[in-house]
């Protein structure tokens, strides 16, 4: 937890937040491919191992090994190992190297651990994926042993199990960790107005049409006795298009 | 844009809609920072959280980032019959960018508070 107090603080100077959308604008000039694919780029000798992207800042987080995998209303696959790096989830079959899968986190809309054998007869890792090409019909899909891409690319269930029940909570917070490392990424290109606020942008000669001012942020941001929070809120001073629609807020709360 | 920040608000049931969308924004920090103060007071709640793919997940509100990534436990589904994979979960973790909706619970919500930040908002359109 300590850890991920430490990556959420916020750079600040006199006047100027940097937020950490750095990480979302390098995010969003990867390839981003949403469901889960095909993996089979391993190094090393034997079954061996995923290769990483460590020119991209990809790092491994945690392996698991003995760990089947069931996509979609496929039967589980295994034996395998689990990598978790900070960017993706990948299983790696023991026995087949040309055999994994790899999802990346920006995927992954929910994950949650599964205890109740009447809904599923292991305890796994539960999740939701994020597909390409999402569609209801998955669950017709066939039974076969090596989907094709095409197949792969409706999946929206995954489920992770680990021949030890008692790695289950250690994944659920790995997991959780990594969620959090991959934030959306940022869409436009818009660089100087998506991530600093310093005074030029409130000095430019125009009255700030919107400002938070200290008798609304403090019954807000006093939560949790967070001053930083608070404190933060006081610079925001907005003056563009971005709530064009709240005028229509305004009349939804009078209807 | 991107950034959007609409408020339901029902006089009559009291029952208060924040649309996500501004969810999965980035760029005003400060107001971010905001909603994340704000969601954060209602940690131990019941909320229920609407994602883009229909589910709805009634339970209690366990924690969330600065991102509003949503930890809930003690979950239910508000639609068992067509979600019935989610039922024996207890505890879930749901990235930001998949919540459309989460509706607040009534006691959780300063009516007066939101009506002063809405109208503030509206007057700067």
């Amino acid at each position: 937890m300590r850890e991920r107090e430490a990556r959420r603080s916020y750079v600040r100077t006199r006047n100027i937040i940097i937020s950490p959308v750095l990480d979302g604008k390098k995010a969003s000039q990867r390839a981003m491919i949403l469901g889960i694919r095909h993996f089979t780029d391993r190094i090393g000798e034997g079954i061996g191992q995923p290769r990483f992207d460590s020119a991209e800042g990809e790092e491994l987080m945690h392996v698991q090994p003995g760990v089947a995998i069931a996509l979609g209303r496929l039967l589980p696959e295994s034996p395998g190992t689990l990598y978790i790096s900070n960017r993706r989830v990948m299983w790696l079959s023991d026995t087949d190297r040309d055999k994994g899968y790899a999802v990346d986190f920006l995927s992954i809309s929910l994950h949650a651990v599964s205890r109740d054998p009447e809904t599923y007869p292991s305890p796994c890792i539960y999740t939701q994926i994020e597909a390409e090409d999402a569609k209801d019909d998955q669950f017709e899909g066939s039974d076969a042993e090596c989907p094709d891409e095409s197949y792969l690319s409706k999946i929206t269930e995954m489920r992770l199990v680990p021949h030890d029940p008692n790695q289950l909570d250690t994944l659920f917070d790995i997991f959780c960790q990594c969620v959090e490392l991959n934030p959306e990424p940022l869409e436009g290109d818009d660089e100087e107005n998506s991530w600093i606020f310093g005074e030029d942008f409130t000095d430019d000669g125009d009255q700030p049409e919107w400002h938070i001012s200290e008798d609304l942020a403090n019954p807000i941001g006093q939560v949790n006795g967070n001053h930083d929070l608070a404190h933060s809120v006081l610079h925001l001073q907005i003056n563009d298009q971005r709530f064009e629609d709240a005028e229509e807020m305004e009349d939804a709360n009078h209807n | 844009m991107c950034f959007k920040c609409e408020f339901y608000i029902n006089p009559e049931n009291d029952i208060v809609q924040v649309i996500g969308s501004m969810l999965s924004c980035k760029e005003l920090v400060g107001f971010e920072m905001l909603f994340v103060s704000y969601f954060k007071e209602l940690v131990g709640k019941e909320v229920t959280v609407e994602l883009k793919n229909d589910l709805a997940i009634r339970s209690i509100l366990h924690s969330l980032d600065q991102y509003l990534n949503i930890e809930l436990e003690n979950i239910g589904v508000v639609d068992p019959e067509k979600y019935p994979h989610m039922l024996s979960i207890r505890n879930c973790f749901i990235r930001e960018s998949v919540v459309r909706h989460v509706q607040l619970p009534p006691d959780g919500v300063d009516i007066d508070i939101l009506h002063d930040a809405t109208r503030r908002e509206a007057r700067g359109a």
